[in-house]
């Protein structure tokens, strides 16, 4: 069965059980908020050979307990939600213990805690993206005006700004004049990212398992066509295949970070290119909300993914 | 020529807490003809700032310090030894942003780089405990070198004796409990580069031979961390005549144990570390 | 607000405001089987999907009022920053809480070695008995 954890009432989790319910999916439900107090996690890691055996342990209920036989793979949203808990050393305890659980669980986890990690840099995950063969935007984060006066002047058009970090942030276009009144002479520039902009058609491409590739073209006005409202633009998402070799690409960049869902941010150049070299990858999302994809471009995104966590359903 | 020759630097982070590892970069860096660049801990992420750029897929990064703007090349080399919490900035959200772009130098930086951390090193960004539990024992059959017997919940009633994992090991909010079948002595590995060492820590008549086998182990396991030097904690277990199995406790990116022993004037560690800084800081005639 | 089944429905941006503010669905109930919690799991769902707007009853009117009031008052706009950024919120939260566990990311370095080899040391005396 599979294992779902987060609150009930956050939007991916709730879409993800409904998708199991109505798919006769065998699961297992841990909401966040029982964590510490009406589930623990009991988790066992002796010495011997590494292989699938290895983790045992059971998800315990006040008066049952599901065995980690059992499970045969996990979709977290733990931490999502903004979930109000009172934050007691049992429930900190338990956060960590499902934590483990997510790295240690030798079957296939949508995602583990670590490997989300990647996101909180943007330029970090430039590393993995050139890595895997596909490009990424000029940029230049922190560095002084004199440095970033000749990179500003060398891009086509003004600079788009945004955050270096996972922080939050509308992602702008900011004129040379309103940066270079912000700059001081000789003085680190506030840590934002600063790069070029790309002309093209944003793809998002969830990756389930480094395997399976559901892309959809967002087509829009829109800088970010994920705030179009902002903007008073609108977007249009459509189901979308990537030509095979940017899908390789897209499977190398999930399996070097480790993730087993990942939503990847590209854009395809104008007049299409089946080149890796030739698609912009803006970041990778760690932790996708992929409802408003499924359900605005037809991508079976939920049952891909509750397929590759191996469910099977004997009713 | 405009630009004469540019001198490789060797940039050291928080080098005033190892002043004997410190005494001997130095002298290697001069050994090799590398300026030597110190920012202390206090320095880094206040006056010394970093950059990073990205033009045509090619990463670029230097510091902002009181000498100006460095950028570090691919004939530099880069150690930051031993980091601590940027100043606060005016917002959550701008300690953010600072916290993202010192994680992005770490990554990108072009320089050669001596344990390299930033978001993609799990060694920086995983629990020691998972570490261990993830790397070892590595997959081959012929492994000597495994974790403790971890147990995460309630401690175990098993007739086993069990311990919490030390909080001074690492701040865990995890009930983490540990146990070895019969540990022996406790000791210190001591990685670098492809030199290991062994140690004692704990009272023994004859100093502890390294076995052939804990070696290799030990330099696949720096190399799964992604990690030049590392300083492990180990016990040896099980009866004597039995097949000798060892057990790793923790990783040190920190180089207290290789800093005690320069402090104590072993030649063997000074060796290792000299021979060890040879090699990397050997000047690269290709990158000039 | 549209009124769509769940079977049929769209979750559009316009419904997104909603969705954010939906989150006070009570954790559903544990039972004494994986039957018993999946039949809670799936009464939890119904009434979440019913305060979204998505199931129309009149539950929605009584308990997700005052959500629906602050969506289409001048928070509208504001709440619905905040339900199109969902999904980074969730991601940084996600990292902030799942990594507590982990204190060099706080710019912690490991303790000091020493202090550790003698913690271990003390253990493995425990151990050792």
């Amino acid at each position: 069965m599979i294992l779902v954890m987060g609150p009930v009432d956050e939007l991916l989790t709730a879409f993800f059980l409904k998708h199991l319910t109505d798919t006769k999916r065998e699961y297992l439900f841990v909401d966040e908020r029982h964590l510490g107090s009406q589930v623990r996690l009991e988790l066992d890691l002796p010495q011997g050979p590494s292989g699938p055996g290895r983790l045992r342990g059971a998800v315990r209920f006040p008066t049952w307990r599901v065995g980690l036989e059992e499970i045969s793979g996990i979709y977290s949203r733990l931490g999502t939600g903004n979930v109000e808990q009172q934050r007691t050393p049992e429930v900190r305890a338990e956060q960590a213990h499902a934590a483990a659980l997510l790295d240690l669980f030798p079957g296939p986890v949508a995602n583990r805690a670590t490997a989300m990690l990647s996101n909180g840099s943007k330029p970090c995950q430039y590393a993995a993206i050139l890595a895997a063969g596909l490009r990424v935007p000029d940029t230049l984060v922190g560095g002084t005006w004199e440095r970033w006066e000749p990179f500003a002047k060398a891009l086509d058009g003004d600079p788009v700004i945004k955050s270096v970090s996972d922080e939050r942030s509308l992602v702008k276009q900011v004129s040379w004049e309103a940066t270079r009144a912000s700059a001081r002479p000789g003085q680190p520039l506030a840590p934002h990212q600063f790069q070029q902009r790309i002309q093209g058609t944003n793809i998002r491409a969830h990756v389930v398992g480094a395997r399976h590739v559901l892309a959809c073209r967002a087509e829009t006005q829109a800088l970010d066509y994920r705030h179009p409202d902002m903007t008073g633009h609108t977007v249009d998402l459509r189901a979308t295949e990537l030509p095979e070799p940017v899908a390789e690409a897209c499977r190398r960049l999930s399996r070097a970070l480790g993730v087993d869902l990942a939503g990847i941010d590209l854009i395809e150049p104008p007049g299409g290119s089946s080149r890796p070299e030739d698609w912009v990858c803006l970041e990778v999302n760690t932790c996708p909300g992929f409802m408003w994809f499924e359900q605005h471009a037809g991508l079976p995104i939920a049952r891909v993914l509750a397929d590759f966590l191996r469910t099977s359903i004997s009713s | 020529m405009q630009n004469p020759v540019r001198m490789p630097h060797l940039v050291l982070v928080g080098p005033e807490s190892f002043p004997f590892v410190r005494d001997v970069l130095r002298a290697e860096a001069h050994r090799a003809g590398l300026r030597v660049v110190e920012v202390s801990m206090r320095e880094w992420g206040s006056s010394v700032t970093p950059w990073v750029e990205v033009v045509g897929g090619r990463f670029r990064a230097g510091l902002l310090g009181p000498w100006g703007d460095l950028e570090l090349r691919p004939e530099d080399v880069f150690w930051c030894i031993a980091e601590g919490p940027l100043p606060p900035a005016e917002s959550d959200y701008l300690d953010s942003e600072h916290e993202a772009l010192r994680e992005a130098f770490h990554t990108c930086c072009p320089a050669r780089v001596i344990n390299r951390r930033g978001l993609l090193q799990p060694l920086w960004t995983t629990a020691m405990w998972r570490m261990l539990a993830q790397k070892l024992p590595s997959p081959e059959a012929d492994s000597v070198l495994a974790p403790p017997h971890f147990h995460l919940g309630a401690p175990p009633e098993d007739g086993q004796r069990w311990t919490r994992w030390p909080e001074e090991a690492e701040t865990s909010m995890g009930q983490v409990w540990w146990t070895v079948p019969e540990p022996g002595p406790l000791r210190q590995a001591l990685v670098v580069g492809s030199h290991v060492s062994l140690w004692p820590l704990e009272f023994e008549e004859e100093p502890p031979m390294l076995p052939p086998a804990l070696e290799r182990d030990l330099t696949r396991l720096a190399t799964a961390c992604g990690a030049d030097v590392l300083e492990v904690l180990l016990v040896p277990s099980g009866t004597p005549d039995a097949v000798a199995r060892w057990t790793a406790l923790q990783l040190g990116t920190s180089i207290e144990g290789l800093e005690r022993l320069l402090a104590q004037e072993d030649a063997v560690a000074l060796a290792q570390v000299e021979r060890f800084l040879r090699e990397r800081l050997a000047s690269r005639e290709d990158a000039r | 607000m549209s009124n769509k089944t769940t079977e049929a429905g769209l979750i559009s941006s316009q419904d997104l405001p909603e969705l954010a503010e939906a989150g006070h669905v009570a954790a559903p109930t544990v039972g004494n089987s994986a039957q018993e919690l999946c039949e809670a799991v799936q009464a939890a769902l119904a009434e979440q999907w019913s305060l979204m707007g998505v199931i129309n009853t009149g539950k929605k009117a009584s308990d997700g009022g005052k959500k629906l009031a602050d969506a289409i008052t001048d928070k509208g706009k504001d709440i619905e920053d905040k339900a199109t950024h969902a999904e980074k919120d969730a991601r940084d939260e996600a990292h902030r809480k799942m990594n507590a566990d982990k204190s060099k990311k706080h710019g912690r370095e490991v303790g000091a070695q020493g202090a550790t080899a003698n913690a271990f040391a003390r253990a493995l005396s425990e151990l050792r008995g």
